[in-house]
């Protein structure tokens, strides 16, 4: 039996490839054509604006890394403010967690629903989905850890046969003129979009439950970089293939594959793509959903995640059962008026961390 | 409980404890005095003990005492017993002992002799090329047939007594040298805690050693062939082997193990790449291929590419039954022929093989109970699932629950339901090492010999992910 330590402890490989593996696939799905809708052929730009912010947020991750000697941060935070500040904190990134992973959700469910014609309740088709996220919630990270490494197969070979088959509609001529347009636009549709971002956020929860190595900025930074690149290249594949129509075509990996050449003369293959990334798409919805059940462990002192977990679950079975087809009015009322909630959490909590003075050594006391 | 010094008293205990019929009480002179040799009549070489016991005694001149005597008989594996209670222990495992009037003390001389089969090819593991030997239930021999190939000093080999009633032996082998400290005592540890009334085969061990004991896959490695022992002995893994079993056990136990065969180290690295991708991709089909059918029958009708989808409307028309139960009906069919075609007497084989390919098949298609496709989809899954023998168990459950699956939430069900067993799996360790490993954890370094291999002479250091101690395995590796 492995005990808590060591069922939460995570290598920086893994680390690295959660970014990998789970950052792209929650954002091929419907941001090409929401940002789009935003900004046309610069949807890139807001993309890379809200990547360019992600990894700032790394960079302070990394730095707490550092200066406070690789604790957790309710650690971080007891030591420095209390106990109660701490699972203030925790509460709060457990409710964030818990609407980051509402996005990832109905999107799937929506894309199940039109991608495979799914006929069935959805009710019985998803709630499933409930019961693998409460298993792996009590499974500890070093799991989730071992999913990346299985994953990153997976969504690589998911991505280049999507890239593979889009090859015969991108005309790259779509995505011109870059300058010469007002600036605000990226800007707007990188706020009005920010609920898809800050996954880098998560690496402010994996701190204390992996050993450092050399060269880590480089590896966290560099795999979180070629994760946003991916994203950034194929929205430019994305909107290269459809031009000012693309806003209309939603759930990206679908359209991008089914007017390929290939499908055309034989059989739909891009469903190898697509089934292949819908399994790194599963782990990337569990990954906030297990966060918001640690979050809310310790949030209420709790021994063990049974609880939360069994909560988090059931509220999302519930909240998925009835938001069934409404995926753009949750859309948009999250980007209406959750916004600033994803900013506070995603973005100026991290800054705050920032200016924690640095610890003195403590004694005897677990850093956990 | 001592032995007295009168030898009646002795003959009268030891009868008492001994009453089996095949316990034989031999008695005779030795010189002077009185002996008694009492051994199991049918597992004693009765040769043995008249060429290297009796024949020396019946020449022996001295007054005897059994210290003297024991130096004076053939036999290296003669010792020395001062109690009753090892006494009869020894005579129940097979020795001889023998005792003479005015001593209390007895020898036990190791005279076992089994009739066992000869060695033979192993009908589960057939090769084209490569050694053919297979272990028998004979565990000496067996022993015999890993020492001829693993000289080392560094092979060891620790005997074990497993089950209140069988005293069956079990040996652990490994390298002392390369296998982890921690796994061989670990194995050790947990075979002695065996509580067991008998061993009849090494599954009895496999399934009491393993950390998990309900599992929906196997946790040990297990082969029937000597140069495969060998091979994972000198990789690091550690051996075992029951006396009554053909079957060796080895730990730890990696899932990728069952889908390297013995063969591909023997030939062309490239052709032993496309069998094992092959038997990768046999196995998803065997596993996956009847409920994907099902679900897009069922919910996914547009995936279906048209002119098969035309096939599949015009084999399916006027079947009563639903997809999902014709499939169900079919696997149930073909279970069953399994099952039978396993116990049945070969000489009614192919009676069962005309009974269930024309009877079954062909008249349940005629007769319009089921469709053709579902008929050739479980044949191909079922044929799929053979090309790995050692899945054939744990897969064939999960099959089933795939098709529940597919019948009742669809495709993406089944990506669910992998999921979950991906997470299931990734969690499964046993003596400290995941079975998914080197996938989940990555360990890149063993990618060599894993759903595709290099060249043998490339693979210079054994797999780290069972933890070797010494993980360099040719001379030539620098690093």
């Amino acid at each position: 039996m492995m005990s808590p330590n060591e069922q939460n402890k995570l290598k920086l490989r893994q680390i690295c490839f959660i970014f990998l593996a789970f950052m792209p696939v929650t954002k091929i799905s419907l941001l090409p054509s929401v940002l789009s809708g935003f900004c046309e052929e610069r949807l890139w730009v807001a993309a890379l604006l809200g990547f360019l912010l992600d990894i700032g947020v790394l960079f302070i991750a990394l730095h707490l890394y550092k200066k406070h000697d690789n604790c957790t941060l309710f650690y971080l935070l007891e030591n420095k403010f209390s106990k109660g500040a701490a699972k203030a904190v925790y509460f709060g990134y457990g409710v964030y967690f818990i609407l980051k992973a509402i996005v990832p959700i109905l999107e799937q469910q929506d894309y199940v629903h039109n991608t495979l014609y799914e006929i069935s309740p959805s009710a019985a088709v998803f709630v499933p989905l409930f019961i693998v996220s409460f298993y792996q919630s009590l499974k500890g990270l070093k799991i989730l850890g071992r999913c990346a490494d299985a994953c990153i197969w997976l969504t690589g070979l998911g991505l280049f046969l999507v890239f593979f088959l889009a090859f015969n509609i991108v005309d790259f001529t779509n995505i011109f003129p870059i300058v010469q347009k007002p600036t605000y636009k990226p800007v707007n549709a990188l706020f009005r979009s920010i609920i898809w971002f800050s996954d880098s956020v998560y690496f402010l929860l994996f701190l204390g439950h992996f050993e450092g190595e050399k060269k880590q900025t480089l590896k966290v930074v560099g795999s979180y970089g070629l994760a946003s690149f991916i994203v950034i290249f194929f929205m430019v594949v994305f909107y290269s293939a459809f031009g000012s129509i693309a806003k209309t075509r939603f759930f990206a990996t679908t359209e991008l594959t089914i007017y390929s050449l290939a499908i055309a003369n034989s059989a739909r293959f891009d469903y190898i793509a697509i089934i292949l990334l819908m399994f790194s798409q599963v782990f990337a919805i569990i990954l906030p959903v297990y966060l918001a059940t640690k979050c809310f462990e310790r949030a209420f002192g709790l021994k063990k995640a049974l609880i939360p977990a069994i909560i988090i679950n059931l509220l999302l079975a519930v909240f998925t059962v009835v938001f069934t087809e409404k995926l753009f009015t949750v859309l948009s009322f999250m980007s209406n008026y959750l916004s600033y909630v994803f900013i506070f959490f995603g973005y100026v909590i991290p800054f705050a961390l920032l200016f924690i003075p640095k610890e003195k050594k403590l004694e005897n006391t677990s850093k956990a | 409980m001592k032995f007295n010094l009168q030898l009646k008293k002795n003959q009268e205990t030891l009868k008492e404890r001994l009453s089996s019929s095949d316990v034989v009480f031999f008695e005779f002179k030795i010189s002077n005095k009185n002996g008694l040799l009492i051994y199991d009549d049918p597992v004693t070489d009765k040769e043995g003990l008249g060429k290297l016991v009796v024949a020396p005694l019946s020449n022996y001149k001295k007054s005897p005492d059994i210290e003297s005597i024991c130096k004076h008989i053939f036999s290296p594996q003669a010792e020395v017993v001062y109690d009753v209670d090892t006494a009869v222990d020894s005579v129940v495992t097979g020795n001889c002992l023998l005792l003479i009037d005015g001593d209390d003390k007895a020898i036990k001389i190791d005279l076992l002799k089994y009739t066992s089969r000869g060695i033979t090819e192993p009908p589960t593991s057939a090769v084209v090329k490569g050694p053919r030997e297979g272990f028998t239930e004979n565990l000496k021999t067996n022993i015999g047939l890993i020492r001829r190939r693993i000289k080392a000093e560094s092979f060891t080999v620790e005997k074990i007594t497993v089950g209140k009633y069988s005293k069956t032996d079990v040996s652990v082998m490994y390298l002392n040298d390369v296998a982890d400290d921690n796994i061989v005592k670990t194995v050790i540890d947990r075979i002695n805690k065996i509580d067991i009334d008998g061993a009849p085969d090494s599954s009895y061990i496999a399934k009491s050693i393993v950390e998990h004991k309900v599992a929906l896959i196997k946790q040990v490695g297990n082969t029937e062939k000597p140069d495969i022992l060998m091979a994972k002995i000198l990789e690091g893994r550690v051996g075992i082997l029951v006396d009554g079993s053909p079957i060796a056990i080895t730990v730890p136990y990696l899932i990728i193990e069952d889908f390297q065969s013995s063969e591909d180290y023997f030939q062309n690295h490239y052709r032993a790449n496309m069998q094992r991708v092959l038997r990768f991709i046999s196995i998803v089909l065997a596993l996956m291929l009847p409920s994907s059918f099902v679900a897009a029958q069922l919910f996914h009708l547009q995936i279906i590419p048209l002119n098969f989808l035309l096939t599949i409307v015009n084999s399916i028309k006027g079947i009563p039954l639903s997809p999902s139960f014709e499939m169900f009906f079919t696997l149930l069919i073909f279970e069953i022929l399994n099952e039978a075609s396993v116990r049945m007497p070969k000489y009614v084989g192919m009676a069962l093989s005309v009974v269930g390919a024309l009877v079954l098949g062909d008249t349940a298609v005629r007769a319009g109970i089921v469709s053709t496709p579902t008929i050739m989809i479980m044949a191909l899954s079922g044929i799929c699932l053979y090309t790995v023998p050692e899945l054939v168990d744990s897969m064939s459950f999960l099959r089933l629950m795939y098709l529940i699956v597919a019948g009742s939430i669809g495709g993406y069900g089944m990506v669910l339901l992998t999921c979950f067993l991906f997470i299931y799996l990734v969690s499964l360790e046993n003596f400290n090492v995941p079975v998914m490993a080197p996938f989940a954890p990555m360990k890149a370094a063993d990618f060599k010999d894993t759903l595709l291999m290099t060249n043998l002479t490339s693979m210079k250091r054994r797999p780290l992910s069972i933890k070797p101690k010494n993980k360099v395995r040719m001379k030539n590796d620098e690093s």
